[in-house]
């Protein structure tokens, strides 16, 4: 496979990841390109071809990791003036809830949260699945899944469970 | 097994995939036939999964993004296979690393690269197709055409190097910018030979988001309608295309056209950019 085929084949699906992961345009196509570029640089490792993608996720992830370990705990938030966002506690309106609603309350969850939980539902992996890619053990996998749905639906308002 | 612990488990699966039947959600299984209320609460959250999956993937990609990724990796490439000794070239369709320019004028040098220290942005694929540009006579090539009625992406076929090509002069050295080592040859009147030279470029300025675009460059004894601008920061904008701006101006003995992906004030940035002091 060539660069510019993997290019061809992947970017949207590599770029909503990022977005998903990054949570700003901005920082979503440059993870994109740059994700791209090391892609380009170890395209020799990747044995099949089959497995693009998942491998390319895998390096759009690590390249994420990598720039916030780099950066601290400091995180940029999308800021869109057109959305008023409520206060942390309070919950969203599932009535408006939409790609940029899901997006904010993930920008608020604690990145190993976040991660597993774009995982599932983006990339629709299982839980062990999960625990591969992030190399995490199954059971801090199943509970990051569950601890973050928790969050998520709380912020989403629909957790009336007793 | 409790309620919670169930609950907690079953948070695993994914809907819609028979991970449910998994064994080891056997006794999470088992407890949703016991509980109507636990299982009342797994198909209401196996609901909300489903559309948060629907709505995860609900993402628009920037309409430049593709352009802008295959500019990257082709600059990369073009890096890459210099910096490596590629020797052998590849078959006529294919890009081939840069070869030196044939040099005719001893005031000329080949096309430069200058290095970038940002990001790239906009990006414009040129698609090289066949358009009736000719006028009878010699092969002349219309500006005015080539703007505004070729799709235009880079071809993957290499400059054959029959007209000397340059910068613009006053694209020289601008710390800045960015072109493509990669030069691609333009057949604009589907005649043997190139008429056109085209590579990808970006500009970044401190704090700005780069520019990104594609310049070509035409001898002048081919354009039937020269523009009259000589200096690319003073030359007008022009709108041949939606979503797609462009600037004609000459210098020297080329004719140079800049496309760039977005509105104007993309190739604003671009000429007020030129306008710093280069090297």
């Amino acid at each position: 496979m060539d660069i510019s085929a993997l290019v061809e084949q992947n970017y949207e699906a590599a770029y909503r990841f990022a977005y998903r992961l990054a949570g700003t345009a901005h920082e979503a196509e440059d993870l994109t390109q740059q994700a791209f570029l090391d892609a380009q640089r170890k395209l020799d490792t990747l044995r099949d071809a089959d497995k693009a993608r998942a491998w390319l996720f895998m390096i759009v992830r690590n390249l994420h990791r990598r720039r916030l370990r780099d950066r601290g705990t400091h995180r940029e938030v999308a800021v869109n003036p057109e959305f008023d966002l409520p206060d942390g506690n309070s919950p969203v309106d599932t009535a408006t809830l939409n790609s940029d609603t899901l997006q904010q309350v993930l920008n608020e969850l604690p990145p190993e949260f976040r991660d597993v939980l774009v995982l599932f539902y983006f990339r629709e992996l299982s839980y062990r699945e999960i625990s591969e890619q992030l190399d995490v053990p199954i059971g801090t996998v199943m509970s990051r899944l569950s601890r973050g749905k928790q969050q998520l639906r709380g912020r989403l308002s629909i957790d009336d469970f007793p | 097994m409790d309620c919670q612990t169930a609950l907690e488990q079953l948070d695993c699966v994914r809907p819609n995939s028979g991970d449910l039947e998994l064994p080891e959600f056997a006794e999470a299984r088992a407890h949703l036939t016991e509980c109507a209320a636990c299982q009342a609460e797994f198909d209401r959250r196996q609901q909300f999964d489903t559309e948060i999956g629907r709505i995860a993937a609900d993402v628009p990609v920037p309409a430049t993004l593709r352009m802008s990724l295959l500019a990257a990796v082709s600059d990369s490439v073009a890096e890459f296979a210099e910096s490596s000794s590629a020797a052998e070239g590849q078959a006529a369709e294919t890009h081939r690393e840069t070869q030196p320019r044939p040099v005719t004028d001893g005031a000329r040098s080949p096309l430069k690269r200058a290095r970038l220290a940002a990001s790239l942005s906009a990006c414009l694929l040129i698609a090289a197709v066949s358009v009736a540009l000719w006028k009878p006579g010699p092969a002349q090539l219309s500006i005015a055409t080539i703007q505004s009625g070729l799709e235009l992406r880079l071809p993957r076929v290499t400059f054959d190097g029959t007209f000397p090509v340059d910068l613009p002069p006053s694209w020289i050295g601008h710390p800045g910018l960015r072109v493509s080592e990669t030069l691609s040859g333009l057949d604009l009147d589907g005649r043997d030979g190139h008429d056109g030279a085209a590579a990808y470029f970006a500009f970044s300025a401190r704090r700005a988001a780069p520019v990104r675009g594609i310049l070509v460059a035409l001898p002048v004894d081919r354009v039937s309608d020269l523009p009259t601008a000589t200096d690319f920061r003073r030359a007008p904008v022009a709108y041949p295309q939606t979503g797609v701006v462009s600037i004609a101006w000459q210098e020297g003995d080329l004719v140079y056209l800049c496309f760039v992906a977005g509105d104007t004030t993309l190739l604003e940035r671009l000429q007020r950019g030129m306008t710093g002091t280069a090297a």
